[in-house]
């Protein structure tokens, strides 16, 4: 089955070059790819089912965020409660990288202006 | 710009209420969905509509360059300060609880301590983000330093 | 593990504060604004240096953000080979800064002055941070800090190569920066955690459930730390970013920039995987093959330059490769020379970088072939030029030995005499490409053509500062060699 596949690439790729004539580059980087999604589908279909009760992530981490977020925060939305109060830091980083993103687009379009 | 009498009165009707919802999602951050992040942008928003809808002048009118800049600073700076007061009320940085911000009761609009200042930080950083973003997009500027609008 | 002061995070919110006051303090006084961010840097290299202390009092210390305890918080950890990072990266911005002080007003329009200073703080807060989180996702937020800064000091000179390098820079490590997202994904959906503790303990679980998870999240990691530390095949956006830069931004990118992402794929490798996935896939095997390439084609590319700073540019692709190979041999030796070699290669190549800079200021010339005669008319930037070359070729008495001598030995230790063969090859490659330069300054017959402006006493003060740092690295190593040895038993 398999050297059924590679013939067909092959012949595919031959096809691709010399009667379409698209570039030998392209259709290198469109194997390449197809390679990665072939691997990774593996990777896709390995991991925890979406949603079931005895994931991996659902551990102690989630369980006390939604038990004791309001009572320990005072917030009764769990999402505000982990992102400014829980995870507060990432919360300061991301609102740095929005200061870094201006600071990025003014530098740049100042000096390229003159 | 658009010339289009439909637009501005549309958009000059709509963008208070624009405005008021994205305070409401800002201040309600700790009670329903949204939060800083999304309610500045919707702040944000309201001032790029006007400043679309009529011309760059009269979006800087609402907001002029130097306070924007100075709200952008301003925002991140708040969300730093707020976590060093943790520090000087005996917590650790960003701390909430643990600093002895007053929690109040869980559901109540004043509740939360820290996590509400902290998101109405985050909404004006977001909010001048976005206006100072659009503004230095749009705008051309001549060689000798003059803001000029962009056709 | 004992909890620390609030210095850890006091270093990271001085310096955001100044990051983030600067460009309005620039419009309303331009000194102060240098001034403030000069005095931030100092500020937060002494208390590194406390740090420092602490931690040879008390051993690993560990502080948790918002007074939330692990996993449910953010935790900064400060042993001591973070603090050694954490010292480098702080002593060597400081020290970079001196001299942009008065290079940046010929290199840059004076009105993005005080953003420039403003992004630099931002760079310096991410990379600070970067050394001393211990959890996955806040290492994602500081990396894209850290990225978008590092690609605005570029395209911040009015040049349009630099738009060009900066863009490819942009367009690499936002790749970058996506998988690693993608992989902390994975990481999270098997483990269930984001502290590298936690995590370490939960993958040793997870890898016999889910192994092709495991092995793409690392796979994904080292593609996202290759790309934005240039290692081999994935260097292509470094030449062009650090060539172009303006002459700081050079030396920051090339010096600390890098270097970061390599110590934090270290971090990920000892820290985050456990024992197990490393015995079990061979991931060191591929980042020491790729680090041996590196090195040589780095030194090829490198002979083969006409332009100064882009020869310095391939250099450093080649000389970051060494750190990779420490990671890559995976041996207490080698380690201790690849993390020497943080150091070592971080005075020497910001030193480089900044002596082409003042090659430039004064005389504007960037062609190797014109440099002929420079050496007397220049001799405190050629002095720190030959120095800095020592030490790329590894002479006794520069630091560049050190490291190289250690990753030679964990190379003979583990009996792979190829790679120990690597690292001569490349020392005689350097060689080829750095000596001819140096003697062609000094020796050549010709007189110097160009017209010559004077370098400003505040740079010439930072390149002697630098030759003794080259120096002091070279001759007193025993101190830092010992803390790693003690830093790096535990890991085995």
């Amino acid at each position: 089955m398999s050297y059924i596949l590679i013939l067909f690439l092959v012949i595919l790729a031959i096809f691709l070059r010399f009667v379409i004539g698209v570039e030998l580059r392209s259709i290198l980087t469109i194997y390449l790819l197809g390679l990665i999604v072939y691997l990774f589908s593996f990777t896709v279909a390995e991991m925890p089912p979406f949603g079931r009760p005895d994931n991996p992530a659902f551990n102690e981490v989630p369980a006390r965020y939604l038990e004791a977020g309001p009572s320990e925060t005072g917030a009764i939305n769990i999402i505000s409660s982990v992102i400014t109060d829980y995870r507060a830091f990432d919360t300061l980083g991301e609102a740095t990288v929005l200061f870094v993103a201006i600071a990025a687009a003014v530098a740049t379009l100042k000096s390229h202006r003159y | 710009m658009l010339e289009d009498q439909i637009v501005r009165i549309t958009s000059r009707l709509v963008a208070p209420f624009i405005q008021v919802y994205g305070i409401y999602v800002i201040l309600h951050g700790h009670l329903s969905p949204g939060g800083g992040f999304s309610g500045g942008a919707i702040f944000g928003a309201s001032l790029v509509l006007i400043a679309l809808s009529f011309n760059l002048e009269a979006g800087v009118k609402q907001i002029s360059h130097q306070t924007a800049s100075v709200l952008e600073s301003g925002g991140a700076l708040g969300f730093t300060v707020t976590g060093l007061i943790a520090i000087a009320l005996g917590g650790n940085y960003l701390a909430n609880r643990a600093a002895g911000f007053p929690l109040g009761e869980a559901g109540q609009f004043f509740s939360s301590g820290a996590i509400m200042v902290i998101t109405v930080f985050v909404g004006i950083k977001v909010a001048s983000t976005i206006t100072t973003l659009f503004y230095n997009i749009i705008e051309k500027e001549t060689p000798h330093g003059n803001s000029k609008q962009a056709d | 593990m004992e909890s620390a002061g609030h210095q850890p995070v006091l270093i990271i919110v001085t310096l955001l504060i100044s990051a983030f006051l600067s460009p309005l303090l620039y419009r309303w006084r331009k000194f102060l604004s240098g001034m403030v961010l000069l005095a931030a840097l100092t500020g937060a290299f002494v208390t590194a240096l406390t740090l420092l202390g602490q931690v040879a009092r008390s051993g690993e210390l560990s502080y948790y953000l918002g007074n939330w305890p692990p996993p449910w918080g953010i935790e900064l950890v400060i042993d001591p080979l973070r603090v050694y990072m954490l010292l480098v990266v702080t002593g060597v911005s400081l020290w970079i800064f001196v001299y942009a002080l008065r290079d940046l007003e010929h290199e840059l329009h004076h009105d993005v002055i005080g953003w420039y200073y403003s992004l630099y703080a931002l760079l310096v807060a991410s990379m600070s941070a970067m050394t001393l989180t211990n959890d996955l996702f806040n290492l994602f937020v500081l990396m894209e800090i850290c990225a978008i800064s590092a690609c605005a000091i570029i395209t911040i000179k009015d040049k349009r190569e630099c738009l060009e390098a900066g863009f490819k820079y942009l367009i690499m490590s936002a790749m970058g920066t996506g998988c690693f997202l993608l992989g902390v994904a994975m990481i999270y959906m098997v483990t269930g955690y984001l502290n590298f503790s936690f995590i370490q303990t939960g993958l040793a679980a997870a890898l016999s459930e889910y192994p092709l998870n495991i092995f793409t999240a690392a796979a994904l990691f080292i593609v996202a730390f290759g790309t934005k530390a240039a290692l081999f095949p994935l260097h292509v956006w470094l030449p062009d970013a650090h060539a172009s830069a303006p002459s700081p931004s050079s030396a920051m990118l090339s010096g600390l920039v890098i270097k970061i992402y390599a110590f934090a794929l270290f971090m990920i490798f000892y820290r985050v995987f456990p024992r197990s996935l490393l015995d079990a896939i061979p991931l060191n095997e591929i980042i020491l093959w790729l680090g041996a390439m590196g090195v040589m084609f780095g030194s090829i590319y490198a002979m083969l330059q006409t332009d100064l700073k882009k020869m310095l540019a391939y250099s450093s692709i080649g000389q970051i490769a060494f750190i990779f190979m420490g990671i890559g041999l995976d041996q207490p030796l080698a380690l201790t020379g690849g993390l020497y070699h943080i150091m070592v290669h971080a005075f020497t190549k910001s030193m480089l970088f900044m002596s082409a800079g003042a090659i430039i200021y004064s005389t504007g010339v960037r062609r190797i072939s014109d440099l002929a005669g420079i050496g007397r008319v220049l001799p405190i930037p050629l002095l720190a030029f030959t120095i800095g070359s020592a030490s790329m070729i590894g002479l006794p008495g520069t630091g560049g030995l050190i490291s190289k001598w250690y990753l030679a030995l964990g190379a003979l230790e583990t009996g792979r005499i190829f790679f120990l063969l690597v690292i001569l090859a490349s020392s005689l490659l350097n060689a080829i490409y750095y000596m001819p330069i140096v003697i062609n300054a000094f020796m050549s017959g010709d007189e110097f053509k160009e017209k010559v402006k004077t370098v400003p006493p505040s740079m010439q003060a930072t390149l002697v500062v630098g030759i003794l740092l080259v120096v002091i690295s070279g001759i007193f190593s025993r101190q830092i060699i010992v803390l790693f040895e003690q830093a790096l038993t535990s890991l085995y």
